[in-house]
């Protein structure tokens, strides 16, 4: 589904923080990406995601080099074909629920009532369905996470990139996650987790070591 | 259709879920406007003022008064109409005095012949069912010959009767020959009739030079020291430099109004952006493109301005109304509110491209 091909990046020009580093992630699977900090487990996240070029090497989704593409085109796999989970959430805090899980549907164009309808369903099946209306502040940590996976699920994407998902979170949120990643991944998708937490690499089908 | 008022949405409920930003924007574009109109838009409705009263003293008339005997004929009109910048014309022959035939003994009003291709502006309608002609009163002349019901008949000491059928509108630029009653002749009627009068008024002020030339030279007039010209070239020197003075005081005010304003706009919004820089970088990191940040920055901004220009407009007006103060035209507000709208569109695209070139890596790492 998504592989990288010797890869490398740095964020000086002197120190390479990946250095031709190759992976391959099936359809189906969800995989661990454990390691030290600073080992570049979320700059590799984002490189796959498409949010950083690697300054050598290739990613390829499905098959096709992405990694090369322009940032509009980059911008729109991103929309469409990919799903993200960040560490604090990053909701819109002057928005309300509803408005944070549907904002992606903007960027893919797609109609806002067919969006709205889709996350009310997410909502639901992840429990926060009462706070549609609520703002972000307004949310405990592990319902702004919840809100976060269905913001990321809204679009049901083939390549779901989650990082850090569970480390803010009480034990009961984290297992609602790992299933919906689980869900997710039974559905055909590849999930890539990028994590500290031991109790989230053995629910995970693989781990990577950086 | 639906993407567009799907960005418009987006744009306005981003503006609504910042509002001391968003009020701090409409104030700033909002107070541009009322600068300029209380300021230079003054000056404008005063200019407006002034140019209106110099041209209500006939900006734009040469006046030929020939003698008897020099030898202007009707026919000059053909000729002048072959002259261009030239706005209207009409002749008019020696005044004959008449009275209402009702008082043989009332007062004598002059009354002229009078020629032109356009008289219809005087309120002037030719009646086909009186062939012999009819005579037109000025209503100062009306009132001197007691027709208070603006009809009735006037004769001549030489026993010539005319039926009264309408009133005159009298322009400025005839006003020195009241009380005016006249006798409307087709254009091609007596034309070798000598007149006494010839009105010209010119398209634009700048033209009264050289129209007079070119009517001097046309005037074909047997004793040319038998006729006096008598133009508004003087008035109109005074009007083009009130005009030019007023004029470029105003647009320099506007420039640097504008300018200071676009800064001050361009800077509120970079810090903005600084703020929510987060905000970017998640939108980034979800598929928005750059093109999108930008046009969602943008049309955010222009909302805010419509909003700060109808206000600040508004405001100012009431203001202008309230000290009696001249207001400047409805061309001069539109084009204000333009402009506004497109320095708050203009101040927003520095910080609009900034804010689309955020990393999103970087500021999603902003604590």
């Amino acid at each position: 589904m998504i592989e990288a091909k010797n890869i490398s990046f740095g964020y000086s020009s002197t120190q390479l923080l990946i250095d031709r580093w190759d992976a391959s992630f099936a359809a189906g699977e969800v995989v661990a990406v454990t390691g030290p900090s600073g080992r570049g487990k979320s700059t590799l996240l984002y490189l796959l995601g498409l949010m950083l070029k690697p300054h050598s090497g290739t990613v390829l989704v499905s098959g096709e080099d992405v990694s090369g593409l322009n940032d509009r085109n980059r911008a729109h796999i991103r929309a469409s074909t990919f799903g993200f989970v960040f560490q604090d959430a990053a909701l819109d805090a002057t928005r309300t629920v509803l408005d944070n899980i549907i904002e992606t549907a903007l960027y893919r164009g797609e109609p806002r009532e067919t969006a709205a309808r889709r996350a009310r369903e997410l909502m639901d099946q992840f429990g926060v369905g009462l706070r549609a209306n609520a703002k972000p502040g307004q949310v405990s940590g592990g319902q702004a996470q919840r809100i976060a996976l269905c913001r990321a699920l809204l679009n049901n994407p083939r390549i779901l990139l989650a990082d850090e998902p569970t480390g803010n979170l009480d034990p009961a949120s984290a297992d609602i996650v790992v299933k919906a990643f689980h869900t997710q991944a039974a559905s055909g998708a590849t999930v890539i987790v990028v994590t500290h937490d031991p109790a989230l690499v053995v629910r995970c089908h693989r781990k990577i070591e950086l | 259709m639906k993407r567009a008022f799907a960005l418009l949405r987006e744009s306005l409920f981003t503006a609504l879920a910042q509002p001391v930003a968003s009020v701090v924007s409409i104030v700033m574009v909002a107070g541009m406007c009322a600068t300029v109109l209380l300021t230079t838009g003054r000056t404008v409705g005063a200019e407006q003022t002034v140019i209106g009263s110099i041209d209500s003293a006939g900006t734009r008339s040469i006046v030929i008064h020939a003698e008897p005997g020099a030898g202007l004929k009707a026919d000059v009109l053909n000729r002048i109409a072959t002259v261009d910048g030239i706005e209207w014309a009409g002749a008019f022959s020696t005044a004959v005095d008449f009275t209402n035939v009702s008082i043989p003994d009332g007062t004598k009003v002059p009354v002229r012949l009078a020629w032109g291709a356009n008289l219809s502006s005087l309120g002037i309608t030719p009646d086909p069912a009186l062939p012999n002609g009819t005579a037109w009163a000025s209503p100062l002349a009306l009132t001197q010959l007691g027709m208070p019901d603006k009809f009735g008949g006037i004769a001549s000491t030489a026993g010539t009767n005319y039926p009264v059928v309408g009133v005159l509108r009298t322009p400025d630029y005839l006003t020195m020959l009241e009380p005016l009653v006249v006798i409307p002749e087709s254009p091609d009627t007596h034309v070798d009739q000598e007149v006494s009068v010839l009105v010209v008024i010119a398209s634009r002020p700048d033209l009264v030079a050289p129209v007079t030339q070119a009517v001097q030279s046309i005037l074909a007039v047997d004793d040319p020291t038998k006729v006096t010209i008598t133009t508004s070239e003087e008035l109109a020197t005074l009007r083009s430099l009130v005009q030019g003075q007023l004029g470029s005081f105003g647009n320099n005010l506007v420039l640097v109004i504008f300018a200071l304003t676009a800064v001050l706009v361009a800077a509120i919004l970079y810090g903005l952006v600084m703020l929510r820089r987060k905000d970017f970088g998640r939108r980034r990191a979800l598929g928005a493109t750059r093109g999108l940040i930008i046009l969602l920055l943008l049309m955010q901004m222009a909302i805010l301005s419509v909003i700060g220009t109808l206000l600040g407009t508004g405001l100012s007006i009431i203001s202008l109304r309230i000290t009696n103060d001249p207001l400047p035209s409805f061309s001069f507000l539109l084009a204000l509110a333009i402009l506004a709208v497109a320095v708050g569109i203009v101040a927003a695209l520095l910080p609009a491209v900034a804010a689309s070139r955020r990393d999103p890596l970087k500021e999603l790492r902003v604590p």
